[in-house]
């Protein structure tokens, strides 16, 4: 993701979406898990990045959130531990992701945090 | 299986001779659309043809194609204003009558526009807006229907809150005498309660006789991740009187008790069981007085524990008499379903001749790759129809239909099911790494079900097809019908419900493959012509150039591999005009939960129309647009010149419509 290719038009259009709407991730804790640890690895990592773009566009790109998605792209207020909770967990009835945590090691998870936080502003 | 696995698997000289061959045998004119430049009806006229016959649109007018004129939608103010009440995409293809254009907007305005200079003449606004976001997608209105009756002329409307409105297409004022002071309440009538937040009207309805018909959109939990109800809006047809707007039948859908079908729904489940309703738009033959109707999958979409049975009429060609609802007869293209596989368009009507046998038939395009053919007076299979054997869902409660329909012909116009050799395999890196992602999912052939563990079943095609609501479009002169497609995979993961209706419900996600490609070899989308005289295929090309560029593909310098999207076309006797789709990602709920939030991409890859030679599938001419489309095209002609219109913008941008001068 170059966010620079987009125009300030299209972000500032992408910054008013996030917040005006009530995010696809639940506002709600999962509950019956075991809660998140802290990341086994750096956040910013390039490598831990470019790893968890390419599991973003192959699982949660097409026709959901976008290659280019808005919900993330200067995303301000995310924690890390509740984006991992809720890859795991999916929607759980208030949203109709499907949870990723038996298809995904923790450490793929992560990965995918890394690369959400990376296009964020968190 | 994959069946094509290549871009342009018919040669250009093939591709010319069997045009010619089409030619010698061009069927008798029985269903040419009037030669005055109209487009009269959401998909061109009642046969769902989306073909304009005359003109002068050749392969050297379409080589300098320029946008003539654009327009704003009305409702673009409301949600600029209202960040709560963004629409979705703007879908909303216009209809033209001597020169004006008529539109809706996403959100159920309708205009009359001068069709030479898209000047507004005038707009009506229902306020469909008012009580928030209609289900599913939120704001969407595909189109508007026409009447006419000497000088009375109506256009009708359904909106996004679910009413019918009548309006005079003189001058936009609803007809007072017309149901309840201009409009019907479509959440009334149907046997019980039904929240005006789960329905909506999207597409446009269809006058077949004295009768007007109207489709219903349903909320479909699944797509919004809400949990369903145990008393679902049901799916059925309420019909009206064009004349005073008073209901004249009411088709029962489930079937109740004593009707014919019920006994396909096990354990009372009839008595429950919701949607299996028409969101698509019928198809009418004025002659013989019957509407088709495309009905779509009962709740929950994918499992279907609670509703054992075929399940009469979810996922059937319906076809009733258009002045009593009387059934015609019926073909059931999925029993059981448990993938989405809803009707997604009006089946095409057209007048074929098979082995030297005129026969007035019926084609429905479907999400899972088929052409179903029948008689559209009988319901006799054009081509026979064989039940083969299936993957059996392994889910507790579940018990899925041993068989399923398979038409012998016209083969599949998509890749069907899942194997290893489908992937993607460009380079040998792209192919290790599509190895990777599809070991998260269980596959199979066609039809195989649902299921509860790994990221579950990888759906091919998805639960937005293959064909699709953009629906296909056939020319009546040469009994060729083109069909645009495109492979795009869900994975459909049961979860176990241990509150609520149902034991298991579905979580869906689409599946992308390596470094941002598709997950499957190209073409990644396609537009099929085939002879429906003979059910030969008779070209397939891609749709669109598709991500040619791409870093990890561009040294390969291959041509055309198609958007990996839907494709919107129009017909004309020499053209077939075609916009891909473009892009949005999601970005929420709706503050009253019902619908997904979307934001449209400001800067698309590919906003391009393309003009293809009907007879070859070469492109003959492309214009760039000031944005993608996101809905049906149409054509239409006024003062002399021929214009396609294409529907771009919302979700966050303007919605407009974009005229392009075509002759």
């Amino acid at each position: 993701m170059d966010i620079r290719k987009l125009s300030f038009a299209a972000l500032m259009s992408c910054m008013a979406s996030a917040m005006a709407f009530n995010a696809v991730l639940p506002d709600k804790t999962p509950d019956g898990a075991a809660p998140a640890g802290p990341a086994p690895f750096d956040l910013a990592d390039p490598a831990r990045i470019k790893a968890g773009q390419g599991r973003f566009q192959s699982t949660c790109a097409d026709y959901c959130h976008g290659h280019k998605p808005a919900l993330f792209i200067e995303r301000e207020g995310l924690e890390a531990e509740y984006v991992f909770n809720t890859i795991r967990d999916g929607g759980k009835g208030a949203t109709p992701m499907p949870p990723w945590g038996e298809v995904f090691t923790q450490e793929e998870i992560w990965e995918l945090v890394a690369y959400i936080k990376s296009i964020g502003r968190w | 299986m994959a069946m094509l696995n290549s871009a342009g698997a018919f040669p250009r000289a093939a591709r010319k001779t069997l045009w010619l061959s089409i030619m010698l045998g061009a069927a008798p004119l029985a269903m040419a659309a009037a030669g005055d430049g109209n487009w009269t009806e959401y998909n061109g006229d009642k046969a769902g043809s989306r073909y304009l016959a005359g003109g002068k649109v050749n392969a050297q007018s379409v080589k300098s194609m320029k946008v003539a004129w654009r327009w704003a939608m009305p409702d673009n103010k409301v949600w600029q204003d209202n960040a709560e009440l963004r629409t979705w995409v703007n879908q909303s293809t216009p209809l033209a009558i001597d020169g004006v254009l008529y539109s809706s907007s996403p959100m159920s305005m309708v205009s009359a526009i001068d069709g030479k200079t898209g000047k507004t003449l005038w707009t009506y606004d229902p306020k469909a807006y008012v009580e928030g976001t209609p289900p599913n997608l939120g704001f969407i209105s595909r189109g508007l229907s026409y009447w006419a009756d000497g000088e009375d002329k109506r256009i009708l409307v359904g909106t996004g809150d679910g009413y019918l409105i009548a309006l005079n297409a003189k001058t936009g004022k609803p007809i007072e005498s017309w149901g309840d002071k201009g409009r019907i309440d479509m959440t009334k009538g149907l046997r019980r309660f039904v929240d005006r937040s789960l329905v909506a009207l999207t597409s446009p309805p269809i006058v077949c006789g004295n009768t007007i018909v109207p489709s219903l959109a349903v909320l479909d939990s699944f797509a919004v991740g809400r949990a369903p109800m145990k008393n679902h809006p049901p799916g059925d047809i309420q019909a009206f009187d064009i004349r005073s707007g008073k209901r004249v039948w009411h088709f029962e859908q489930p079937p109740q008790e004593g009707q014919p079908g019920n006994e396909t729904w096990e354990d009372g489940s009839w008595k429950t069981t919701g949607s299996a309703n028409m969101w698509a738009r019928p198809s009418c033959d004025e002659e013989l007085g019957l509407v088709y109707l495309p009905f779509s999958t009962p709740t929950n979409d994918f499992y279907g524990g609670h509703r054992k049975g075929n399940g009469l009429f979810g996922e059937s060609v319906v076809a009733l008499n258009a002045k009593t609802g009387k059934i015609a007869w019926y073909q059931q293209i999925v029993h059981h379903g448990l993938w989405d596989y809803d009707l997604p368009t009006a089946p095409n009507l057209m007048d074929l001749t098979v082995n030297g046998k005129k026969v007035k038939a019926l084609a429905q395009v479907t999400k899972q790759g088929f052409v179903f053919t029948f008689d559209r007076s009988t319901g006799a299979p054009v081509w026979p129809i064989t039940e083969k054997p299936v993957p059996q869902s392994t889910v507790p409660g579940e018990r899925s239909s041993l068989t399923q329909p398979f038409p012998s012909l016209p083969a599949p116009f998509v890749q069907q099911g899942v194997s290893e050799d489908d992937l993607i395999d460009l380079t040998p890196q792209l192919k290790e790494e599509a190895k990777k992602i599809l070991s998260r999912y269980n596959y199979g052939p066609l039809y195989t079900p649902p299921t509860l563990d790994k990221a579950g079943t990888l759906q091919v095609p998805g639960v937005l097809g293959g064909a699709s609501w953009a629906g296909a479009a056939h020319n009546p002169k040469t009994n060729v019908l083109y069909v645009p497609s495109f492979t795009i995979p869900f994975g459909i993961k049961l979860k176990k419900e241990n509150e609520g209706v149902y034991d298991y419900t579905g979580t869906w996600a689409g599946v992308g493959g390596p470094q941002g490609l598709p997950l499957f070899k190209p073409p990644f989308s396609t537009v099929t012509a085939i002879d429906m005289n003979t059910g030969k295929h008779l070209w397939r090309v891609p749709a669109g150039k598709g991500p040619v560029d791409h870093p990890a593909i561009k040294d390969l310098k291959l041509d055309r591999v198609g958007v990996p999207r839907e494709s919107f076309i129009a017909l004309t006797d020499d053209v077939l005009f075609l916009a891909p789709e473009g892009t949005n990602s999601v970005i929420g709920l709706s503050s009253r939960g019902n619908a997904l939030i979307t934001q449209a991409t400001a800067e698309e890859k590919e906003p391009f129309l393309y003009a293809h030679d009907a007879r070859t599938g070469d492109v003959l001419g492309e214009v760039k647009l000031p944005g993608a489309a996101f809905g049906a095209l149409m054509t239409y002609r006024a003062g002399g010149k021929q214009y396609v219109v294409v529907p771009i913008g919302g979700a966050g941008l303007p919605a407009e419509l974009v005229a392009v001068q075509v002759d």
